[in-house]
């Protein structure tokens, strides 16, 4: 009984020390800049963005700034904001886009709709003009500071609606930088490749930045698509258009997205 | 088919209850497990199943607490070609390992059927994908081959009841692959597997 009571004991101290084990310390985004937080009704996906921007410290503002819009900004903007602030980028301002209340990525980051998947989807048209005429004008008139340059990141689903946005031609977008992290190129039955390739028959260049990556250790189905479209769009050879694509050692789909993101501020002009 | 599981099921329970009306168990030296699992988080690249071996000799048996030592064998298939978005894949991932594994097993109630358990693991995982790409509208056939081996280490929770020498269980197997060195912040991965898993268990004398 004696040892059983040490055991119980043990037992105790063991699924306690689980139970903290992924809670290590994190930076609070306080710490990392200066926060501005707001929400946003969209007429245009009758939707409440939340809005949070992360201003660096020693961001001086009569420096244009360079801002990056980020994609599924409840779950990453902590950690691009430690990034930002890890790498000294001064004049760099993330914009997290989050959702006031039920998380609708899959409706706004897909198009056109897919009606195999769960859940309503094919948005990204509306959601892309809901960003060009009321989201990044809001975002900019709340902040009131100069604006340098503009970029999309996004990860997966996230990364398909940022390489749908630079590929479209309905409507006219303010990116010069597109990061697309482990974009899920599979959408719609591959539906980017044919997009791409109804754009490369009506024009020779695709002015602005791109960098796409893609985890060695996010399956076949997902690197097969990788490696066709970016395949594709490299012999395309567009004028103006300064690509890169990475293959990411020993990466998964859930650890992509911060590796990515760090790597492609290197594109920023 | 449904009726005679239930049936079976509460046949087995009743027997169970039934015959162990004393709170002494008898002390059995070794069981083994055996689990089915799914991933199903990572449903959207197609469909997932796999099974957990388990072969465990008992360290300690008391009232209320047992424990176990043992190895575990994992392997698990992830059917590509069945991907909810495209058509032209034709591919799959299989990952599986062996792993040396510690339960403890804690009955809380006076009858000890009920159980609760945590099972640490760790052991060497491998992970291998293949494919091929194949559009209608280009003929160029693209292959993808991948393979990764890596130390794996993880937890396993589980709850359940034993009957005389069989329990059923369910189990949820999660690898923290990373975790303790920095690398990673999210779990459930191909490299951090979260498998839920239902199975039963045998002791032997």
């Amino acid at each position: 009984m004696k040892t059983g009571g040490k055991l119980y004991r043990s037992f105790l101290v063991f699924a306690l020390g689980m139970a903290t084990l992924s809670s290590c310390k994190k930076e609070k985004l306080s710490e990392l800049g200066e926060i501005h937080a707001f929400d946003l009704y969209s007429q245009q996906t009758q939707t409440t963005y939340s809005i949070r921007a992360v201003i660096p410290n020693t961001y001086n503002p009569a420096t244009p700034a360079k801002m990056i819009y980020l994609l599924d900004g409840d779950d990453y903007l902590r950690e691009a904001a430690e990034v930002i602030h890890k790498t000294g980028k001064t004049d760099h301002i993330v914009v997290g886009i989050g959702y006031k209340g039920k998380n609708l990525r899959g409706r706004d980051f897909s198009y056109p709709a897919d009606p195999d998947f769960p859940g309503e989807s094919g948005g990204g048209k509306n959601f892309l003009i809901c960003l060009t005429e009321e989201l990044i004008p809001n975002v900019e008139t709340e902040l009131g500071i100069p604006v340098k340059s503009r970029t999309l990141y996004g990860h997966s689903l996230g990364g398909f609606f940022s390489t749908y946005v630079f590929l479209q031609q309905d409507i006219e977008h303010p990116f010069t930088t597109i990061i697309a992290a482990s974009p899920n190129l599979m959408w719609y039955n591959a539906y980017l490749f044919q997009s791409e390739e109804a754009y490369s028959k009506q024009s020779g260049a695709l002015p602005g930045n791109l960098y796409m990556t893609m985890g060695d250790l996010e399956g076949a189905s997902m690197n097969l698509a990788f490696g066709a479209f970016t395949e594709q769009l490299f012999l395309r050879d567009y004028d103006s258009l300064h690509f890169q694509y990475e293959k990411l050692e020993n990466t998964s789909h859930r650890n992509s997205p911060i590796v990515s993101f760090e790597n492609g501020l290197s594109l920023i002009p | 088919m449904k009726k005679f599981i239930v049936i079976a099921l509460t046949s087995l329970f009743s027997y169970g209850v039934s015959a162990q009306t004393d709170s002494t168990r008898k002390s059995h030296p070794f069981k083994l497990d055996f689990l089915l699992s799914s991933d199903f988080i990572n449903t959207s690249y197609g469909s997932h199943f796999g099974s957990i071996v388990k072969a465990k000799w008992a360290i300690h048996s008391g009232q209320h607490l047992e424990w176990f030592m043992g190895i575990a064998s994992r392997h698990s298939y992830l059917q590509e070609s069945s991907n909810r978005f495209t058509e032209y894949v034709d591919g799959f991932t299989l990952d599986g390992g062996a792993y040396f594994v510690s339960e403890l097993l804690l009955y809380p109630f006076r009858k000890k059927h009920f159980f609760i358990g945590v099972e640490p693991y760790a052991g060497v995982t491998h992970t291998f994908s293949k494919g091929t790409w194949k559009t209608d509208f280009d003929n160029h056939e693209r292959t993808f081959k991948h393979h990764y081996t890596y130390f794996d280490y993880g937890i396993s929770q589980s709850i359940g009841v034993r009957i005389r020498q069989f329990s059923i269980k369910c189990e949820a197997w999660l690898s923290l692959k990373g975790v303790l060195d920095g690398g990673r912040s999210r779990l459930a991965d191909f490299d951090s597997r979260f498998l839920p898993s239902i199975g039963f268990g045998y002791y032997f004398n």
